[in-house]
């Protein structure tokens, strides 16, 4: 009976979070200009459509460059932090990680408006590097989180072991807490 | 060799400040200055032609008390509750449930989590519309079921914002739950049934306290993420049920109007932070009681 219930929920749940992409992906493969769902005369006429629209490659692959970028620039500032907190227990990379936390906190909305009103103080609206560093500083607290516990999943007592056999400070980052934490690193991007 | 003559608290103090100096510019920069922008902005006169004219003035702030606006603001609340209440409502067995499964299946789970939060909320409110539509929408499936007798467009409602939205925050939930509950120390709960204790005496004297904190941080998540999005009640909502999101979005870009638009997410900001606070506050009494 209980095993059932159990079975009911996770079912049901499944189908909720799984029904919007199967929708839309099997939407997408209509031949004709109509939404039909399963898909009739299944083609794949839309997508060439978007791949030969250079309007709509242009804003497809700026996208992409937006999220990498973003991407890369806030794990550059979420690492050091994250670093300064695992082997300093710096307290000022504690308070930077708190700012950190408490803007991704804050209601979506209310952080487009303060960078809109920003930019537009800088009279540098509209242009893509505002779009980048924006999101940059608003996601840090997401690599923070991931690379912070990726730096305390490194065993202290094997820093202490190449340490002893006389491992300097670069060596022990390069061969013992960089595998480690890298995947965490890219994890991120 | 100057480094050598440097002492080690100096050095290290050398270390940090070049190691910080990149984050605490982007933050404090990007994130302090716009922000105290935003206070000043909201307090500058309005200027119809550009953005905002030197001055103060509390015109904007006066606005703020229109019965349409709290009524937008009270639609905001109202829904960051529900959804908050619904995601960790669901968020919580499912992650329990998770964290019991066979190692690879709680891989596939998880992996499955982070797909959908990985996508965005545009093209999130976007299936929600084709799923609720009138031509193929869940209403056909009600039909075939005998449920309703015609089918029928589920768009604009409150329930198809709220569905939307439980999607968008179900997967936070899970993963600020996931950690805390796979810790859970299940000998625990044993020991509490091998007293005596029925089953959900169990759960509430052990489980709950165990879990309490991290459960209310994501219900308090939840709702910062409700009250902040934009797109899916634009989409999906009524507009007289509009929250205060999408009338800031609204104000500032269709209105041109900054200060009005700064003034509104002061006071969706206070709402937001009175929220978290209720919410700690109410975790912390219970704790007390029980």
């Amino acid at each position: 009976m209980k095993i059932i219930g159990r079975i009911v929920f996770l079912t049901l749940l499944g189908i909720f979070l799984a029904a919007p992409l199967v929708v839309v992906a099997g939407v997408s493969f209509n031949g004709t200009q109509r939404m039909n769902f399963p898909p009739q005369n299944v083609s794949l006429i839309w997508y060439e459509a978007f791949f030969n629209d250079p309007a709509w490659m242009s804003a497809f692959s700026l996208s992409l460059t937006v999220a990498s970028l973003a991407a890369l620039a806030s794990v550059s500032i979420a690492f050091p932090i994250a670093y300064s907190i695992w082997k300093y227990q710096s307290r000022t990379a504690l308070l930077l990680e708190s700012i950190a936390r408490i803007s991704f906190l804050l209601p979506s909305i209310v952080l487009s408006i303060t960078f809109l009103v920003f930019w537009s103080w800088l009279g540098h609206v509209g242009r893509i590097e505002d779009t980048i560093l924006s999101h940059a500083v608003v996601f840090v607290a997401l690599p923070l989180a991931t690379i912070g516990l990726g730096f305390r999943s490194v065993d202290l007592s094997l820093v202490e072991a190449a340490r002893t056999m006389g491992a300097r400070e670069g060596d022990v980052l390069r061969t013992v807490v960089r595998p480690i934490v890298l995947p965490y690193v890219f994890s991120d991007c | 060799m100057i480094l050598g003559l440097v002492n080690a608290p100096q050095a290290r103090r050398l270390r940090l400040g070049v190691l910080l100096s990149w984050p605490m510019l982007s933050l404090l920069g990007l994130g302090g200055i716009p922000f105290i922008l935003l206070l000043r902005i909201s307090v500058a006169p309005h200027d119809p032609n550009g953005m905002w004219m030197p001055g103060v003035t509390l015109h904007a702030y006066g606005a703020l008390a229109e019965p349409e606006l709290l009524g937008a603001l009270f639609d905001s609340v109202e829904m960051a509750v529900i959804v908050g209440a619904i995601s960790v409502g669901l968020g919580f067995p499912l992650t329990y449930l998770i964290t019991r499964m066979r190692r690879r299946l709680q891989v596939v789970w998880l992996v499955f989590l982070l797909a959908t939060l990985s996508l965005s909320d545009v093209l999130i409110a976007f299936s929600w519309q084709v799923m609720l539509s009138k031509r193929i929408g869940l209403s056909n499936i009600f039909v075939a079921l005998g449920l309703m007798s015609a089918p029928e467009s589920l768009t604009p409602s409150s329930g198809a914002v709220i569905a939307c939205l439980v999607y968008l925050v179900l997967p936070f939930t899970v993963l600020t739950l996931f950690p805390v509950l796979s810790r859970l120390n299940y000998d625990l709960i044993e020991a509490a049934r091998t007293l005596g204790a029925s089953p959900w005496r169990a759960f509430a004297s052990v489980v709950v306290p165990l879990t309490k904190g991290p459960a209310m941080i994501a219900f308090v998540m939840a709702m910062v993420l409700t009250v902040g999005t934009y797109v899916p009640p634009l989409v999906l909502g009524r507009p007289q049920h509009w929250p205060m999101a999408v009338l800031i979005g609204s104000t500032a870009l269709a209105g041109h109007d900054l200060p009005g638009a700064s003034a509104m997410s002061m006071l969706l900001l206070a709402a937001t932070v009175l929220l978290a606070i209720g919410a700690a506050q109410a975790a912390r009494t219970r704790l007390r009681k029980s």
